[in-house]
């Protein structure tokens, strides 16, 4: 999985969970930018990306996602395995 | 005679306690097992997990709290941190941690979320936070809660430099509020009231933020 089709994977999950259709995934997105992005929708999100892309993130990476660009990187990471 | 101490492995159990107590803040709704549709036991697992860890910048994290003792036993907990210190929000860090720790086990219920999001009061970077305050029910009344709440602000002053301090609290739970207000915090912030409909599900209907400006 390329990242071009992660970003469009995480797009439309974005724009469904956080409640916005104009959303778009920039690597440098973080909860600041988006309104509905909180600490609830955030674990929504993580859920989500995990069942969405079949994988299930270690704590560490969990914790060390500052912003979009961590998570798609961790996704493309996991989905070389 | 109230002493106030840093928290120890030890005192995981405690602490586990005290931050569901003050989450049902004086009721018995435990938002945490409404929300993710698990029990209390479950919960408790979960807050256990994620103090074990250590995780730095969210509020159970070990070091963050301290334990007040009467006569050398614990008579009540708090945990006390500056916020986004690290860059990142605190309330966004646990949400990774629990995100982990409940894995497969809870029910994404989006409609109880979305209730749970409307209340939220989001945390000033800078500010010193107080969160999870609790009094052994043993030990009500003589103080601890003000004792941990001086020695948290004075510690965290002292080392950090930050001239706020605030605590989140449910708008419902007016002897915590007069507590607080004794202690010379006074309401900042308060969110939207969401009405009695809420409370099988939360323990208060809406949430106010006191702060105290700290002098130098």
């Amino acid at each position: 999985m390329d990242k071009q089709e992660i970003i469009t994977k995480l797009e439309t999950l974005f724009r469904n969970i956080f409640q916005d259709d104009n959303l778009i995934i920039t690597e440098s997105l973080t909860a600041n930018d988006v309104e509905k992005w909180d600490s609830l929708s955030h674990l929504t999100m993580i859920a989500e990306v995990e069942k969405s892309f079949g994988i299930r993130f270690k704590l560490k990476e969990l914790i060390g996602m500052k912003n979009v660009g961590d998570l798609i990187d961790t996704i493309q990471e996991k989905r070389k395995f | 005679m109230i002493s106030v101490r840093k928290a120890e492995l030890g005192d995981i159990d405690f602490i586990t306690e005290g931050i569901v107590q003050a989450e049902k803040s004086g009721t018995e709704i435990l938002g945490y097992s409404k929300i993710f549709q698990l029990s209390e036991t479950e919960i408790k697992e979960i807050i256990q997990q994620i103090l074990e860890e250590e995780i730095e910048g969210q509020e159970w994290y070990l070091p963050y709290f301290f334990i007040a003792e009467i006569d050398g036993q614990r008579a009540g907990s708090l945990c006390a941190w500056v916020e986004n210190s690290g860059g990142h929000p605190g309330s966004l860090i646990k949400a990774q941690a629990m995100a982990y720790f409940l894995g497969e086990k809870w029910h994404n219920n989006s409609e109880n979320i979305g209730l749970i999001s409307r209340i939220n009061i989001p945390r000033a970077a800078g500010q010193i936070q107080l969160e999870c305050i609790y009094t052994h029910p043993n030990y009500r009344k003589m103080g601890v809660a003000s004792a941990l709440i001086e020695h948290a602000v004075n510690t965290l002053q002292e080392t950090t430099g930050a001239n706020t301090a605030a605590i989140q609290l449910m708008g419902n739970n007016h002897a915590a509020l007069k507590a607080y207000e004794q202690c010379g915090f006074l309401e900042a912030r308060r969110s939207e009231d969401l009405g009695d409909s809420v409370l099988h599900l939360l323990p208060g209907s809406f949430k106010i933020e006191v702060s105290k400006h700290l002098h130098g």
